[in-house]
């Protein structure tokens, strides 16, 4: 029993952080029609934020996520200006722009701070929490109602802000947004400065719970890829809940065969289900 | 008319750079050459970049010392480095680059992926290869030695000293990454604990790739062990794995071939590690001799802010044995140096004299084995609790026999 | 003065001349007919005037302003809106949410009050979807509003089309082929509702196949060939024009069918 719980625990606790990291990829493509390999790379700039703010300089925990909520998504916005708006929307061009970002971007990383081992993130709350006789640190606990709330205030800032909605519009159809009057670039660059950030979030949490180094963003985004692709691309409700069924399929096969299998059932699944319906498992919203 | 002017002069400019190309081989014709070829970036970088530590105060201490005397010559040592980035394609590169163009007459290299790759040249050209990686040996790679390492042959050692100091301790769980490095510690430590009479209710490699261990320490948890080995797990798993047994409410012996404190301690209290048994000492441990802290001293004097780890005197550690090889020989030829450390009957590993060691699972007795030091971790610091022998271990038929059984069910290949 | 004028209009597509020099002026309050055989860079001035493509030369005005470097959403801000010939709809809403959202982007409502839906900012969310409903009827497509758009009929498109293109206020709208698909009843529904948004203030440019609906419903007609303009003025002058009736020829057969 208690072995049940302790899985269905890892498991949202995954599929959290799936979430996270695939909701930013799908908005950019959505709206950008990007497939931005270098959110991978901003979710790892999120967690050295946090390493060099909370590890290094002290400063609480919480303001350094914010701190790197706010830089990566900067960052992000900045690339879609300097980078991503010479793609003019085609997709392979956008895709190659990304690669090279990626280099330009781990290549930062290691000149700056160097290679060599981890960076260690302690832990900001490593007491452990016991619900009901299944423990974990509050530490990857607070995963789960952290991403519950960005992705909330995400969900609210798409239904009722005019600028959600025109972001919403332009991911649909950006023609049809155009003659509504809705700029395409400002709704990229708002994309970007959000998927990012939702990036840079994400690898914020997980700077205390993973590995910190220059790599730490490639297995991230294909994983990120299987989920916003099995979600259905640009589609948000469509990608949270790809990220709960990958959290747990993961979950439950690296518990009782081994984390390998876990990779294959994973891309099997997404096949199938690609095959099964290739506009993704939601369809359309 | 002008541009046959410019073509001489450029020629001319070409032949005496080349000229003073050789003219300065001349004059260092007493340097003798070492080629470092190991990952200095990439994700390996944390198995390569240190040893440049030690092999920089090694040369530089014997080079102010007026050079290494073989035979009537003297001669000041150069190591040339090459950054493979744990790449099979990359080091054959370098390889060929430091023996043809730099002629070096040996080379430090990590082992693993870049070995295979690398060998059929190295062989050919007799170069002598020091790894340290002990299951790298094989027959057919003749000037292939580990001199220093000895994994995964100390994992036998470890898990002896576990069922001596903790009779109490009789469920063993082993993970590490499914690679060959991981798969030979898991194999290697399996046969250790069955071989010590404890059960090992969970062995199982994971995926490289892996970057949540959560579910994976549920189901050893599941097994309820008294004993986490982590085998061979990389440093940056180490640390996950760590954390995740501790929160997950695990209390036990930790064990693991090599350590990465720093990243371990910042996820876990130092409690949780109390008593977990490896077999790296700290060179300031108050067991090692003289020549251990005063190497202690000088690297803590260049790099304030390092972290120690064995990569940083493992390297160093194949120089001292190459450097003992070519006094005997009396040459720094590669062929000699190699023959006269295959001759001589022991030969002084960094920890005390050590005996050649590997035929029967290697295919080749290139393995220096000496008396290996067992550590534990007290206040966050490994000391020295024991000292054990391999070849003591083998003396008893039965444990060798658990040995070579559990090798042959992890499909490892022997050659009793 | 004149609402929409093109000054030496052109674009070429490689050494493809697809609009060569036009000069066209449309005054406020007029439908205007712009005809032309398949391929004559009807649609293509549509995109140049939008700012869909950067035109070759020339310039584009609309009251009075330069807006020939303007992006599509500036255009559509200025008040000059348009619908495409393969209609460009949110295909994944239904009709209603379609108009719904293009009237709430044009929703000027503060941050805060977007946030909180203030009793007022739900009186106005209620009042777009009235007015959307209003559109929609206006356009013959209240039975149909909860259907998704991307599964209604081609005619309906073009008529969800406008009615979004509608949402917007436009002082002037663009219709390509707006009756492409639609039955004769529809096209004379439609051809109305056209006649109507005269009614109501909005100038109208209509570029459309169906001559004998261009015929009864324009004031004035242009007509344009391989990116020329060939003839210009009321149904009878274009249709008398020899250059119309050649350009015609071997195309659709008899262009004054009236
Ligand atoms: N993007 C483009 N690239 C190259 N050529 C183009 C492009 N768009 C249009 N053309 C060419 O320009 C010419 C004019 O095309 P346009 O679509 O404007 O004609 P049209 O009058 O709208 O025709 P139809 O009545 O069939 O809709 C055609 O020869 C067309 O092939
Ligand atoms: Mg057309």
């Amino acid at each position: 029993m208690e072995f049940l719980f302790q899985t269905i625990l890892n498991g949202l606790m995954t599929s959290s952080f799936y979430a996270l990291i695939a909701v930013g990829l799908s908005l950019v493509f959505g709206v950008m029609h990007i497939v931005n390999f270098a959110h991978g790379e901003f979710y790892m700039l999120g967690a050295y934020t946090v390493w060099i703010l909370f590890a290094k300089l002290q400063w609480p925990f919480f303001l350094a996520v914010a701190a790197a909520i706010v830089l990566v998504g900067l960052l992000g916005l900045i690339s879609e200006r300097l980078i991503f708006r010479q793609a003019h929307g085609q997709v392979l061009s956008g895709f190659i722009m990304s690669v090279g970002l990626v280099f330009i971007l781990q290549v930062a990383v290691v000149k700056i701070w160097g290679l060599g081992k981890m960076k260690p993130v302690p832990a900001a709350f490593p007491e452990i929490l016991n619900l009901g006789g299944v423990s974990t640190s509050w530490q990857r606990f607070i995963v789960i109602p952290v991403t519950i709330l960005l992705l909330g205030a995400l969900w609210v800032f798409l239904d009722r802000f005019r600028i959600g909605r025109a972001l919403r519009a332009s991911a649909l159809n950006p023609d049809a947004a155009a003659l509504q009057g809705i700029s395409p670039k400002k709704c990229a660059a708002v994309a970007m400065l959000l998927g990012s950030a939702m990036a840079g979030a994400a690898g914020a949490l997980m700077a205390p719970i993973m590995s910190v180094h220059p790599y730490m963003g490639h297995s991230v985004v294909w994983t990120a890829f299987v989920v916003v692709i099995v979600g259905g691309p640009g589609n948000i409700k469509g990608s949270i809940y790809a990220a709960l069924l990958f959290g747990f399929l993961t979950t439950v096969i690296t518990t009782w065969i081994d984390s390998t299998v876990a990779d294959l059932v994973n891309a099997l699944v997404m096949l199938f289900l690609l095959a099964l319906r290739p506009e993704g498992v939601m369809g359309h919203d | 008319m002008t541009r046959k002017v410019w073509m001489g002069l450029a020629l001319l400019a070409v032949f005496s750079l080349f000229s003073l190309g050789l003219q300065e081989a001349w004059a260092a014709e007493e340097t003798v050459k070492i080629g470092y070829c190991a990952p200095l970036s990439g994700p390996a970088a944390a198995w390569g970049l240190p040893g440049l530590e030690g092999t920089s105060i090694w040369v530089d201490k014997v080079n102010a010392a007026g050079g290494l005397k073989v035979g009537d010559k003297t001669y000041k040592i150069e190591i040339v480095k090459y950054d493979d980035e744990g790449d099979g394609a990359k080091a054959l590169v370098g390889v060929k680059k430091l023996v043809l163009e730099d002629k070096v007459v040996a080379i430090l290299m990590l082992g693993g992926a870049t070995t295979p790759p690398t060998q059929p040249f190295l062989s050919k050209e007799k170069i002598m290869c020091f790894v340290l990686i002990a299951s790298d040996i094989a027959p057919d790679r003749p000037y292939l030695m580990d001199v220093t390492d000895n994994f995964p042959a100390y994992h036998l050692l470890h898990t002896e000293y576990i069922a001596d100091a903790h009779p109490k301790a009789k469920k063993a769980a082993i993970i590490s990454q499914d690679d060959e490095i991981g798969l030979a510690a898991i194999a290697w430590s399996e046969a250790g604990f069955k071989a010590a009479g404890i059960d090992v209710v969970y062995s199982k490699a994971f995926g490289v790739s892996t970057t949540d261990f959560a579910p994976i320490i549920t189901a050893v948890l599941e097994k309820k062990p008294d004993i986490i080995s982590m085998g061979a797990s990389y440093p940056e798993f180490q640390a996950l794995i760590c954390e995740q047994a501790y929160t997950q409410g695990w209390r036990g012996i930790i064990t693991s071939a090599c350590w990465d404190f720093g990243a371990i301690l910042a996820k876990v209290p130092k409690e949780f590690m109390e008593g977990a048994v490896s077999g790296f000492p700290d060179f300031d441990d108050p067991k090692l001799t003289k020549d251990h802290h005063d190497f202690w001293a000088e690297w803590k004097k260049r790099y304030p802010d390092h972290s120690f780890s064995e990569i940083v005197w493992e390297y160093m550690g194949a120089l001292d044995v190459w450097a003992y090889g070519a006094q005997k020989a009396g040459s720094v030829k590669s062929e000699d140096v190699f023959k006269a450390l295959k001759a001589a009957d022991t030969v002084p590993h960094s920890f005390g004299p050590g005996k050649w060691f590997g035929k029967e699972t290697f295919g080749n007795d290139n393995l220096l084995v000496p008396t290996w030091p067992i550590t534990e971790i007290h206040g966050g610091k490994p000391a020295i609790v024991a000292y054990k022998n391999l070849f003591d271990w083998l003396k008893d038929a039965k444990k060798k026999q658990i040995l070579f059984d559990t090798l042959k069910a992890w499909n490892i290949k022997t050659y009793q | 003065m004149a609402l929409l004028q093109l000054k030496n209009l052109g674009k070429d597509f490689g050494r493809l001349v697809a609009v060569n020099r036009i000069d066209l002026t449309v005054e406020p309050g007029e439908i205007r007919g712009l005809i032309g055989p398949n391929g004559s860079g009807k649609t293509t001035i549509f995109n140049l005037i939008t700012g869909f493509i950067p035109p070759s030369r020339g310039s584009v005005f609309f009251q009075g302003e330069d807006i020939t470097d303007l992006p599509p959403h500036a255009v559509a801000r200025r008040g000059l809106a348009r619908t495409f010939q393969l209609t460009t709809l949110f295909k994944e809403m239904t009709a209603l949410e379609n108009v719904v959202m293009a009237c709430h982007l044009h929703l000027r409502v503060g941050l805060w009050r977007q946030f909180w839906r203030t009793a007022r900012t739900r009186r106005r969310e209620k009042a777009v979807e009235f007015r959307a409903m209003e559109l929609l009827e206006f356009m013959g497509m209240a039975e149909r509003a909860n259907e998704l758009a991307g599964e209604l009929p081609h005619g309906h498109q073009c008529a969800l089309g406008i009615s979004n293109a509608l949402a917007t206020n436009p002082k002037m709208i663009l219709l390509d082929e707006p009756v492409g698909g639609m039955n004769p009843t529809e096209t004379a529904q439609t051809m109305d509702r056209i006649r109507r948004l005269r009614d109501l203030g909005i100038t109208v440019l209509l570029v459309e196949h169906d001559m004998k609906a261009v015929m009864s419903t324009c004031d004035r007609i242009t007509c344009i060939n391989f990116g020329n303009k060939i003839a210009e003025g009321t149904a009878r002058d274009v249709c008398s024009s020899q250059d119309v009736i050649e350009a015609y020829l071997g195309g659709t057969s008899g262009v004054c069918s009236l």
